[in-house]
């Protein structure tokens, strides 16, 4: 597929480029996330992640926390962080979860600097949803997964939809740009319609695997 | 009835509701700063010639890439099905429905599914369709159809919204909006969760990989197209693009341009049907449990826009609707009026191709041709020009059927064309008007079938003598000078405002310019085209070239931009393929510059004073024509002029470029829209404190200093060559 590995080429020597310039390409995805009316925080120590979703949850009286999966939940030491907060945790699409849990919390693939978007590509259904029904996402992302510009993004995000696409595999990928909003009532911007109230991304240390990488 | 008086009687029904233009008046002054300020972080224009070009490669290529499409989108799955018209889209879909037991089915937002009228077509199927966007559903609750194409409910006050949600829950709803957002919320979960079919539309659908890119705020796009076990996204072929790279321009773009943000907050690409959510497979449902994703290519017109030379470009529109938003005449009357299913400029130019030309005729009407949403298109699209071509093909309609309106067809057919004719008429005119002048200059009121004329604002009288009758044919400079220039002096120079015509001469002779002024001109048809008179402006067009050709002035110069747009823009045009006349129409085209642009260009004017110098000087402000602003492309040469005159002080006005509201027949036929057009340019012309309004065409004159006349304001009213010529006095 000499397609696919000239896009991958592209995608690699981007990655490259960006780690180059991290510091100023970070600066730029937390000021624009945070104008598009997201919440994004520095997670030096992914163990401490837990406890600071732990304190979202306690301070929004929220119960029901879901996370896509166990190893994730393990990685955020999410499990002991809730279990002290008094807050149920769901690991993994199960239903006791999806439709109830207040908080979704789930990986993003990667971020764009320009917008100060984050990339969701989850093509589990159910998985996906942890991003769309709870009132709050939290998403967790690598610094070294950020990308500078838009067209890079879209690179990326070619890369990713093409190589599911070349082998027969439908996939379902998103740029999540702050809290669902709506304007269509006299204009008047109100925050959280048919998705999450509040996007909280913590950006964690780089993962050194480039972006996308399966 | 006439289309002119149907678009006044639905005019009217707007305008009885001030609702409508309070709503947008306001939103078109925030979306102005809004949309600046979002723009700002980009090179706006070079990333319009981007979006432009991709979707000219794009529609161009089509027929391969919409093949590449399909064939993608089935490598994943997908079931493509390929409809030629409404019928054909609703058939399909509605069959797909039945057959897999769905009685519920939610929508995000699709114009596609408002312009085919599905919903109403599978609501006579017993099947209930769902809108998920917050403003469409209001609108289906209130069983309307949308007045915007991004905000659906523009027109609607949160009271009238209150109302609407208090019938659709059966219980009393305060006008709220965050209430009321929530309500829509939990209203709109139960329906997300079980209903059997999702429908989307789609933004951008890409060749290489069968997606489909949806862009929502709200997050109804997302949960549309993941919870329901079938996804049908229903498109117009118009939307492919090669590969997911070459959307950048179009995402850049489209958010800021439509509602001011950098990028809407869900930007999501579809490529399949990656499963059914446990959570939300209803009983009933028979499908396969993994789900299933349709995708309906609708062509309806589109193929034959593409084969149009002349409304191609109309398929470029990535639905912004920056054109109804910054639209004059939108502002006032709204998409129910400007529009027919689709709203503003682009949803009059597309309408014939998706809706008949029965269907067009009337909303285009609404048209100023002011030309503010050229500059605000993303795609550069040209609207008044196809706004143009399609009254050319209205009115030829209309010859065939013989609806044409005598009186109007008479005038610009058959005495406008003829220069004695058109010359007489004017004359009769000064006399007739004696008894109601007795001497005076200004036309307060208009007795019988003329009031309508008068209702906004007083009309100038028709000049005792015309300036081809007060001046010679060669009107030499003060000093010798090899400089000279031809005078086209436009009708409403020569015949209502020769004074302006004899400032613009001093001016030039007091530079040194011989003035030479062929009376063998007449008028340049710009009436007669913009009315889509084309063979008859086609005529003029060659009558004025042999009338200017012979002048031996150097250059041709006007002070009517308007006309300066026929003589440099149209008339090449017009005459465009006639080995006889198109180098003529050329060369005249070459030659002519407007009278600021001359001064300041040519004569190197726009340095040092004019005038003695004084110690207080007049508050004065200038209004940009639209010819001259956007047509001719002119804003420094007249504020260079203007800033040489001691005697006053330029204040800008708050909204440059907004269209006074005179737009030739325009404010004749539609004097109410055209007044609340020209009632919020009166506003902000106070809001300067000018005691002066400069103005470079004589239309804008008639239309600002009328209105100022019957308001009985003290503000005057000056064409720059008339402040120009008192600084020599």
């Amino acid at each position: 597929m000499p397609l696919l590995r000239h896009v991958e080429e592209r995608v690699y020597q981007t990655w490259e480029a960006s780690r180059r310039r991290q510091s100023s390409i970070l600066s730029r995805f937390v000021a624009e996330a945070e104008r598009a009316g997201g919440v994004v925080r520095q997670a030096v120590d992914p163990q401490a992640v837990g406890f600071s979703i732990a304190a979202l949850a306690k301070a929004q009286g929220i119960t029901l926390c879901q996370a896509t999966d166990g190893d994730l939940a393990r990685e955020l030491n999410l499990e002991a962080a809730l279990i002290e907060a008094g807050v149920s945790l769901v690991t993994g699409p199960s239903p006791d979860g999806i439709g109830h849990a207040e908080i979704g919390v789930t990986r993003a693939t990667a971020g764009v600097a320009e917008t100060g978007s984050i990339v969701v590509h989850l093509d589990e259904v159910d998985a996906r949803l942890l991003t769309m029904l709870p009132e709050i996402h939290v998403a967790l992302l690598h610094q070294d997964t950020v990308v500078d510009s838009l067209e890079e993004g879209l690179l990326l995000t070619r890369y990713l939809i093409l190589r599911s696409c070349l082998q027969g595999r439908p996939s379902y990928l998103s740029w999540v740009t702050g809290p669902s909003r709506t304007a269509d009532i006299e204009r008047v911007l109100t925050i959280g319609v048919h998705g999450p109230r509040q996007l909280h991304i913590f950006l964690l240390p780089p993962a050194g695997k480039g972006i996308g990488s399966s | 009835m006439t289309r002119q008086e149907e678009f006044r009687r639905r005019a009217a029904a707007a305008l009885a509701n001030p609702r409508i233009r309070d709503n947008l008046g306001r939103f078109g002054i925030a979306y102005g700063t809004a949309r600046r300020n979002a723009l700002a972080v980009v090179d706006y224009e070079k990333e319009r010639a981007r979006l432009r070009r991709m979707k000219e490669d794009a529609i161009e290529r089509l027929p391969e890439l919409a093949r590449q499409f399909v064939e993608a989108a089935r490598r994943v799955g997908v079931i493509v099905y390929e409809a030629k018209n409404a019928e054909e889209a609703n058939r399909y879909i509605g069959d797909l429905a039945r057959a897999k037991g769905v009685e519920l089915v939610v929508k995000s937002k699709s114009m596609v599914s408002e312009e085919i009228g599905l919903n109403h077509h599978l609501e006579r199927l017993g099947i209930t369709p769902v809108e998920a966007d917050l403003g469409e559903w209001i609108i289906q609750q209130a069983g309307a159809h949308p007045s915007h194409s991004v905000m659906p409910c523009i027109h609607m006050s949160k009271e009238e919204v209150a109302g609407v949600f208090s019938k659709a829950l059966g219980r009393e709803v305060s006008p709220d909006v965050s209430l009321m957002v929530r309500l829509a919320r939990e209203e709109l979960r139960e329906k997300f969760l079980s209903a059997g079919m999702g429908i989307s539309g789609a933004n951008i659908a890409v060749a290489e990989t069968g997606s489909v890119i949806i862009v929502t705020n709200e997050g109804n796009g997302r949960l549309v197209t993941s919870l329901p076990p079938i996804h049908v996204a229903l498109l117009g072929y118009d939307k492919i693009v090669p590969t997911i790279e070459d959307a950048a321009a179009h995402l850049k773009l489209l958010a800021k341009t439509a509602t001011a943000q950098h990028l809407t907050v869900y930007t999501t690409f579809i490529t399949g049907k990656t499963g059914a959510a446990a959570v939300a497979r209803p009983r009933e449902f028979r499908g396969a449990a993994t789900g299933e994703m349709h995708i309906v290519l609708l062509d309806n017109g589109r193929w034959a826009m593409r084969d149009d030379a002349e409304f191609r470009e109309a398929l470029y529109c990535v639905r912004c609707a920056s054109c109804a938003n910054v639209c004059p005449t939108y502002r006032v009357v709204g998409g129910h009026v400007f529009g027919h299913i689709y709203t503003g400029v682009i949803g009059a130019v597309i309408t014939p191709f998706h809706h008949g030309w029965e269907a067009a005729a009337v909303p285009q009407e609404a048209c100023l041709l002011c030309r503010a949403c050229v500059d605000a298109c993303p795609a550069e699209i040209d609207l008044p020009r196809m706004i143009v071509a399609m009254r050319g093909r209205i009115v030829e309609q209309e010859e065939q059927q013989k609806k044409a309106k005598g009186i109007r067809r008479l005038f610009l057919d058959a005495i406008l064309p003829s220069p004695s004719l058109f010359h007489l008429a004017l004359r009769l005119a000064a006399v007739m008007q004696l008894p109601l002048t007795r001497g005076r200059t200004i036309l307060r009121e208009l007795p019988g079938p003329l009031k309508r004329l008068t209702r906004i604002r007083a009309m100038p009288a028709v000049a005792a003598r015309p300036l081809r009758s007060r001046v010679a044919e060669v009107l030499p400079a003060r000093r010798d000078s090899s400089r000279s220039v031809t005078f086209f002096a436009s009708c409403l120079i020569d015949q209502f405002y020769p004074e302006i015509g004899e400032a613009v001469i001093k001016v030039l002779n007091h530079c040194g310019v011989t003035v030479h002024f062929p009376k063998a001109q007449s008028c340049c048809g710009l009436p007669a085209y913009y009315e889509g008179h084309k063979e008859t402006a086609g005529r003029m067009a060659k009558g004025l070239i042999v009338a200017l050709e012979p002048s031996p002035g150097e250059h041709v110069v006007t002070a009517t931009p308007p006309c300066g747009i026929t003589l440099k823009q149209y008339i090449p045009k017009l005459v465009k393929g006639d080995p006889r006349w198109e180098g003529r129409g050329q060369a005249l085209a070459a030659r002519t510059l407007d009278f600021s642009e001359y001064l300041v260009g040519v004569l190197g004017l726009g340095e040092g004073t004019f005038g003695e110098p004084t110690p207080h000087k007049v508050p004065l402000t200038y209004h940009d024509s639209c010819s001259g602003l956007r047509g001719l492309r002119l804003a420094e040469p007249q504020r260079r002029l203007l800033r040489m005159l001691t005697r006053y002080e330029l204040r800008e006005l708050d909204e440059i470029g907004e269209c006074c509201g005179f737009g030739g027949h325009f404010s004749m036929d539609y004097p109410d829209v055209a007044g609340e057009v020209l009632t919020r340019k009166l506003a902000a012309i106070e809001r300067t404190g000018a005691q002066v309004v400069a103005v470079d065409s004589p239309g804008c004159l008639l239309q600002i200093r009328g209105g100022l006349l019957k308001r009985h304001s003290p503000v005057q009213v000056r064409h720059i060559a008339e402040l120009l010529a008192e600084a020599l006095a």
